[in-house]
């Protein structure tokens, strides 16, 4: 409750909208504008919006998340929060919750419009699951990084260093492809352009699997440590 | 009912604030807490949140409240938001009871706390932080910045409050000596990393302007 006011009376809302639209920009205008291509069908476009959000992500998305929590130690409302009986991991939840239900919110705003433009919903599950799964992980990475940093700054600079190793780390070896399951020079990424390209309407079990396995223990892994680090999250918010 | 701690000291890394003192604070009384900045006044308030020091017992923390420049409320919320979220936690009576204490009902309720006065922000923090109804209440330099009629609103709601709550310890860490003027309470300064009671303000005050 505390955190949708807060999400709209501090703007945050209206910038997350703002990132969306403009990350599906860009899947219009990479293709467009530099590849060159012609004519967008539907496929591609969607492909490349996916691509945008897979390989963007953390760039665009780093600033919003961390201020979103970050706010809260630099304006000292730490000790709020415990007076409304939240700890570091009901802090950390809900924070994490609201913008990954404004995020599903605005994914199917986005795509109906797109879906609506081209008159064609086939692909519509498939990129809602997709681009929903794919920003959850921005959110839980990019939050637990900011719940546990002392300012902003620091939260972005090491949410993008994060993002830059597990890139470098799972391109340089297979057995560490679950440190960022969406990169491009992961086995999935390859599976997807498959399925787009192939006219498949959804990707594979195994696959789909994994995407909600991966997800699931980031959000496992998360809770133990805002759990984990309640005297810390106490500290961040009073000194 | 008093608060006693033995024997404590206080770091900041390798400086020491507070060497082997007693801490010793009676209820139903304003524990004044006076020293020039720097001394540890602040750093006890948020020790004995956070415990850096090992000296307060397990689970101290949580019996007491700090209001103070680290225990904001949101400024990102309207008044009415914050009352709304209050009373979800807390019972509608207390906070009509410390509202009128305060006298705060021509605060608009559709602002958003940030375009609120800083007296109107404080008092809106003193309601929401003693909704907790904690037996030990610090309160860390809460005059501080305010205007003149703002004070002397917050030094009659505190002279009210002791007086309904004599149970409660309410300890007053200020640089404001206003604030021992017109709260009647006991009297402590912090200087060469001790702790020093005075039964009369007049004493205290000397000795803190002469140092």
């Amino acid at each position: 409750m505390i955190e949708f006011m807060k999400s709209l009376f501090n703007k945050v809302f209206l910038f997350l909208a703002l990132i969306f639209v403009l990350s599906f920009l860009i899947g219009w205008y990479l293709p467009i504008g530099i590849e060159k291509v012609e004519k967008l069908d539907y496929r591609d476009y969607l492909f490349s919006t996916y691509t945008v959000f897979t390989q963007f992500g953390f760039l665009m998305f780093s600033f919003i998340i961390a201020f979103f929590v970050n706010k809260e130690y630099s304006n000292k409302t730490i000790l709020f929060y415990r007076l409304l009986n939240y700890n570091s991991v009901k802090f950390f939840l809900n924070k994490i919750y609201v913008l990954i239900v404004e995020s599903v919110l605005l994914v199917m705003i986005m795509l109906t419009i797109v879906s609506v433009v081209y008159q064609n919903f086939s692909l519509f599950p498939l990129m809602m699951f997709l681009l929903t799964t794919v920003v959850a992980q921005y959110i839980i990475i990019i939050g637990l990084i900011s719940f546990l940093s002392r300012n902003i700054l620091l939260s972005i600079g090491l949410s993008i260093a994060y993002w830059i190793l597990t890139c470098v780390l799972v391109s340089n070896s297979s057995s560490l492809s679950f440190l960022a399951i969406f990169d491009a020079s992961n086995k999935l990424y390859a599976h997807v352009d498959h399925v787009f390209k192939t006219g498949n309407d959804f990707i594979s079990s195994s696959n789909s699997l994994l995407i909600i396995s991966y997800i699931g223990c980031l959000l496992l892994l998360s809770i133990v440590i805002s759990t984990l680090t309640n005297r810390r999250w106490l500290k961040l918010g009073i000194d | 009912m008093a608060l006693n701690i033995s024997n404590y000291s206080l770091k900041v890394k390798h400086n020491v604030l507070l060497d082997n003192v007693q801490l010793n604070f009676n209820s139903g009384t304003i524990s004044h807490i006076v020293g020039k900045n720097g001394v540890g006044k602040s750093r006890l308030a948020k020790d004995i949140i956070l415990n850096l020091s090992g000296y307060f017992p397990k689970g101290f923390a949580s019996g007491v409240t700090v209001i103070s420049s680290y225990s904001n409320i949101p400024d990102d919320i309207t008044t009415k938001v914050l009352f709304m979220l209050l009373s979800q936690t807390y019972s509608i009576q207390h906070i009509q009871q410390l509202i009128s204490m305060l006298s705060i009902e021509n605060i608009p309720q559709g602002v958003l706390i940030k375009q609120l006065s800083p007296g109107q922000k404080q008092k809106l923090k003193l309601i929401s932080f003693l909704l907790e109804d904690k037996e030990i209440i610090i309160l860390d330099e809460i005059t501080n910045s305010l205007d003149k009629i703002t004070v002397n609103e917050i030094h009659q709601f505190l002279n009210a409050y002791i007086k309904h709550h004599p149970h409660k310890i309410v300890v007053n860490i200020t640089n404001n000596l206003d604030d021992l003027h017109n709260v009647a309470g006991d009297y402590y300064l912090f200087s060469k990393k001790q702790i020093q009671q005075f039964h009369h303000k007049d004493e205290l005050i000397n000795q803190y302007v002469e140092e």
